[in-house]
């Protein structure tokens, strides 16, 4: 019986190093990853950079695609979080103003692509 | 042999047999997690577009401080070289005209100002007027720079830290940041002409004539080169024309501007010594036919030259 007992321990012991192994010493190892997985931060920054181009720019069809870098959500829906998050940390108004002025020329192509949807 | 000579080797077993069956776990069915990723982890597709959003964001507001610590984040080795590397893929893979320009300009623009120290805490700006976070493995990428004429902000891009509080955007106005460099250094390559309004069409202009052919000999240069020059009425670079080479049955493509260090018209081609080449600038441009020439220095020893071209519109 005592050796069942230590055979038990002694699994235990074993999946206890292996999980350490596996998410400590050599976790999976994420290259090549896709920008739908970005961190927050990144992905506010990213939306801002199609921003600062578009207020140039203005064409909202070039700025989708760019959005759609980020996964092939609601495209409004992402500058909104970017928004959010930028109100968060304290972005300066001007960055602000950049994001809601693409915001509007999204939302703009969406209600016109809607309108002539039958 | 009995259960006690058999000696502990029980346990070994089970712990042999736990530990795979935790790598199991942890590699198998729940793994680190993938959230919440870096920008440097991108695949190399994402990476280009990464860029090529960081170029025309450039291109938009020239605010190299934040083009800067944006390309940063991709964690490369030589920024300027990847960006001219990328703009002539694109160019030679048919991507957009504006994003290839655009891709040049800010690898131009690299070149004038130090590239930053990658991500460390000491690359900031002005470390006084940005809390710098307890852990100094992070990046802290706020700064404060004048980009428009009258108006001074704050600017920030990806924050490592999540507090918002470690945030400080109540900076005084009247202490602009950036390096006198950054603006003292800038070169005839930053008025280039906005991207909205150039038009990729060089069909509509007359054809490219060649104004000037000189040998070039010189044995630093290593290659045989032909060293191509295309140049507007004014004398200016012309970036993004097509360069056709045949020689031999065989035929290749190139860009001027590719090369944004030597100048936005230049473009160059390394020759063999052998074959004869034709080259042609642009759409409707007389050919030129072209061959590796001869020099000697002054030992009397034989090496292969090259050509410079200059070529501008009548």
């Amino acid at each position: 019986m005592s050796r069942w007992i230590g055979f038990i321990i002694a699994i235990i012991v074993g999946i206890g190093l292996g999980l350490f192994y596996g998410w400590v010493i050599d976790p999976v190892d994420y290259v090549d990853t896709t920008p739908d997985s970005l961190r927050q931060d990144y992905r506010a920054d990213y939306v801002l950079m199609v921003a600062e181009a578009y207020q140039i720019e203005r064409d909202p069809t070039l700025a989708m695609g760019r959005l759609s870098f980020l996964g092939d959500g609601d495209t409004a829906l992402l500058i909104l979080d970017a928004i959010g998050f930028a109100q968060e940390v304290g972005y300066s108004q001007s960055d602000l103003a950049r994001l809601e002025l693409l915001l509007e020329g999204i939302q703009m192509i969406s209600d016109s692509s809607q309108g002539e949807a039958p | 042999m009995t259960r006690e000579s058999r000696g502990p080797w029980y346990l070994l077993t089970g712990v042999i047999l736990g530990f795979m069956v935790g790598l199991l776990y942890t590699w198998i069915f729940s793994p680190a997690e993938y959230v919440d990723t870096h920008p440097d982890a991108f695949r190399e597709d994402y990476k280009d577009a990464y860029r090529a959003a960081i170029a025309a964001a450039y291109s938009a507001t020239e605010d190299m401080t934040r083009a800067q610590a944006r390309l940063a984040l991709l964690n490369e080795e030589d920024s300027a070289s990847i960006l001219a590397a990328q703009s002539q893929r694109y160019l030679a893979e048919g991507y957009s005209y504006e994003a290839a320009v655009a891709l040049a300009r800010l690898s131009a623009a690299l070149g004038e100002v130090p590239e930053p120290a990658p991500r460390t805490a000491t690359s900031m700006p002005d470390p006084s007027e940005t809390p710098i976070p307890e852990d100094t493995a992070t990046v802290e990428i706020t700064v404060t720079a004048e980009i428009e004429s009258t108006a001074t902000e704050t600017l920030e891009t990806p924050n490592e830290t999540t507090t918002p509080e470690e945030v400080d955007d109540g900076l005084p106005t009247s202490t602009p940041s950036i390096s006198p460099t950054l603006t003292l250094t800038r070169t005839p390559i930053l008025t280039f002409t906005p991207l909205p309004t150039r038009t990729p069409t060089p069909t509509l202009a007359p054809p490219f004539v060649m104004r000037e052919q000189a040998l070039v000999c010189d044995q630093e240069m290593g290659d045989s080169l032909i060293q191509i020059l295309v140049q507007n009425a004014l004398g200016e670079g012309i970036p993004g024309v097509k360069i056709i080479i045949h020689w031999d049955g065989q035929e290749e493509h190139f860009f001027t501007g590719l090369k944004p260090e030597m100048g936005w018209g230049y473009a160059d081609y390394s020759m063999d010594p052998e074959p004869r080449y034709t080259l042609n600038i642009g759409e409707g441009g007389e050919p030129v036919d072209l061959f590796a020439p001869e020099c000697s220095d002054d030992q009397g020893e034989r090496y292969w030259g090259g050509w410079q071209l200059i070529f501008a519109h009548p």
